[in-house]
């Protein structure tokens, strides 16, 4: 093993891979701090790019892409509460408190080191624990896919704030958004009404976005005089990174787990890696003792969700590395430059490539210290976006969402998408629905359908659900955590009733 | 919340509009659930929370003190209008916003990108804006600027499309 690692290293420390690792996580931080470009777009531009460059070199690229990216969604979630990416959307719940509070600095930086140490720490199971966790992943069928999405859509109630019926409702709104367009088990178009746009139903990115973006910044608007405020008034700029590391290390089983869930979820083909930050940060949530100040601003929130955002980025190579199965899009852009490099991706791969394997480890590993590093540097930088004024703010990160919208898929209705799920987003917001289960909603909705209609036509037989272990698991874990909400109550009337008797 | 009632009652009609949508799908072949199968179990599952969301606007409404009813000496009809001026007033920029979006969407349509954004990022911060002296260089520079960061950036460097309209 010792030997793989330094065959790796030897691949990756010369010039060349260093270069491109370098100038790809920049690019990455770019692209994930701008809300409505994706990691997955970065790495699809990147793509071209390679063609000249040779395969450890490309992949150096793609990796620090993806790494930058990872951590880059976090910037303009905690500034401006709206997420880069997809992989961020936790992070918003108390990155912005936090920062509305007159802190961006300090959240920004528990988010980068929360990034980092996640990053680390998938580094290490993916150099390590690849090939059992890879035979894991092989294990899971439509029943496991399923049972597990089922898990995630309890964690809706965690996020559904003081109503859980309004959380409820958004998160079938949610699910119901996803319906549009073509079923995609028997091609049969779905609410199109005779409309073009809708039979390409909507496009995740688009409602992302205009839930978030669009509540967010008209939120800011209300009530506002034409005095040129900004985002956040007030702001203390400062930020201590050794106070920071001191705070991370005090949650050690946090950060840990939050990690260990993102490198899970990553290495399940098609689990929606975006759920990783929303799952830690629901564990996090039920396993603390003042789950009342999540949503209020405390690291907690923020670590959880980071550090389980850059585990995913771990767990999506195990599969992609060990059997040649993508973990996500970004990793099915990766093999691709693999093949055009005339390279096999498949189970062969570590065997016949080790030096490329272990060097595409170690460029992952290295590429968080980069990430690090950028950040910190750029820490200064980014927190004066919250002294922009909202006059030049909001139509600018309006023509960003739409440029973004549309890049997607080149399609103009994504970009109607985006005003409609705006006005949606702001209507939500303004009567109490919480928008975060509607996101969860969008996420795992076609993944619940496709696997449970895909287990029935398998197997009429539903016991299954409950004979195979790992779905029984699962479905273990989602009655646990529907009960969660009453043993919290429970919990809290045992306090309150033990401090009236004393 | 008088609002929940509402907001319930529409999930409802919603949910049962699309329902009876479904129905219009061909049935299941093959033994597999068909195309109206996940949405039909959502959409029940929507109007049963509308209805829930709406009874439950309703009770809290009857528990309620008479904080609705009019001030002594003024008619409810004036109170009403007040409230919808301070309303619209409170929103007033959001409202703007949103229009003047939607009109920069239908503008790119007709348009493209470049022309649509040069016409509407001055707007709207101007609207926005402090509207003196000192907002209109940074009106300029920034609605150029960024209009043009962006094309170049998209188009020329990363070769990638930007809406076009259908006059230009």
């Amino acid at each position: 093993m010792i030997d793989l690692i330094l065959l790796g290293i030897r691949e990756i420390f010369q010039p060349y891979p260093l270069i491109f690792l370098f100038l790809g996580t920049i690019a990455g931080i770019v692209v994930g701090c701008i809300p409505g470009f994706t990691i997955t777009m970065g790495a699809a531009l990147t793509l071209p790019l390679t063609f000249g460059m040779t395969s450890i070199q490309g992949l150096s690229a793609m990796l620090g892409v993806l790494v930058g990216g990872l951590a880059g969604g976090q910037i303009s979630g905690i500034l401006l509460g709206i997420p880069g990416t997809p992989s961020s959307v936790a992070t918003v719940f108390d990155g912005h408190p936090m920062a509305k509070r007159g802190e961006p600095g300090t959240a920004l930086c528990l988010g980068i080191w929360a990034s980092f140490f996640g990053g680390l720490i998938s580094a290490f199971v993916l150099m390590f624990f690849t090939p059992p966790l890879a035979d894991i992943a092989l294990k899971f069928g439509p029943w496991e896919f399923f049972s597990l999405v089922a898990f995630g859509l309890t964690i809706i109630a965690s996020l559904s704030g003081k109503s859980l019926l309004k959380g409820i409702i958004a998160g079938l709104l949610g699910m119901i958004a996803t319906l549009f367009g073509t079923d995609p088990m028997t091609g049969v178009l779905r609410f199109d009404f005779g409309l073009h746009g809708l039979s390409g139903g909507f496009s995740f990115l688009p409602i992302l976005i205009g839930l978030f973006a669009f509540s967010q910044l008209m939120s800011s608007l209300e009530k506002t005089e034409r005095t040129g405020a900004a985002l956040i008034e007030g702001a203390n700029l400062g930020f201590s990174s050794l106070k920071t590391i001191k705070t991370i290390f005090r949650q050690p089983f946090n950060l840990v787990r939050s990690s260990m869930i993102g490198v899970f979820i990553g290495a399940l083909p098609g689990a929606g890696g975006s759920i990783s930050n929303i799952l830690a940060y629901d564990q996090a949530l039920k396993g603390s003792k003042h789950p009342e100040k999540f949503g209020t601003g405390i690291p907690d929130g923020i670590i959880a969700s980071e550090a389980g955002n850059n585990g995913t980025g771990g767990g999506e190579l195990i599969p992609t590395m060990a059997l040649g199965i993508p973990g996500s899009a970004v990793s099915a852009i990766m093999m691709g430059a693999l093949i055009l490099h005339g390279i096999q991706p498949g189970p062969l791969l570590i065997v016949e490539f080790p030096d490329l394997v272990y060097g595409v480890f170690v460029a992952f590993f290295l590429a968080h210290f980069f990430m690090l590093g950028i950040q910190l540097y750029g820490i200064r930088l980014f927190v004066r976006l919250t002294r922009v004024p909202l006059y030049v703010l909001v139509p600018s990160i309006l023509v960003f969402c739409s440029v973004g919208s549309f890049s997607i898929h080149n399609r103009f209705f994504d970009i109607w998408v985006l005003f409609i799920f705006g006005l949606l987003g702001y209507l939500m917001k303004k009567y109490e629905f919480p928008l975060a289960p509607t996101i969860l909603g969008v996420i795992l909705g076609p993944i619940a359908e496709s696997n449970f209609r895909r287990a029935l036509m398998t197997s009429e037989d539903l016991t299954l659900f409950i004979t195979r272990p790992i779905s029984l698991f699962f479905l273990i874990l989602c009655v646990l955590s529907l009960l969660y909400p009453f043993y919290q109550r429970y919990r809290e009337k045992k306090r309150s009733s033990g401090q009236a008797g004393a | 919340m008088k609002e929940d009632k509402v907001i319930g009652i529409i999930l409802v009609v919603f949910s049962g509009l699309m329902y009876y949508k479904t129905l219009e799908f061909p049935p299941a072949m093959f033994g597999t659930l068909g195309a109206g199968f996940f949405p039909q179990i959502l959409f029940t599952l929507l109007a049963v929370a509308g209805a829930v969301l709406t009874i439950s606007g309703f009770m809290r409404e009857r528990k309620r003190s008479d904080r609705g009813r009019p001030e002594k000496g003024k008619p409810r009809e004036t109170q009403f209008w007040t409230t919808i001026k301070e309303s619209l007033h409170y929103h007033s920029h959001v409202i703007i916003s949103f229009f003047c979006f939607f009109c920069y969407i239908v503008l790119m349509s007709y348009f493209g990108y470049t022309i649509a954004t040069l016409i509407f990022m001055p707007i709207l911060m101007w609207i926005l804006g402090p509207r003196n002296r000192r907002a209109i260089p940074i009106t300029i520079i920034v609605s150029l600027g960024m209009t043009f960061v962006i094309y170049f950036g998209f188009v020329e460097f990363l070769k990638v499309f930007l809406p076009e309209g259908s006059l230009f």
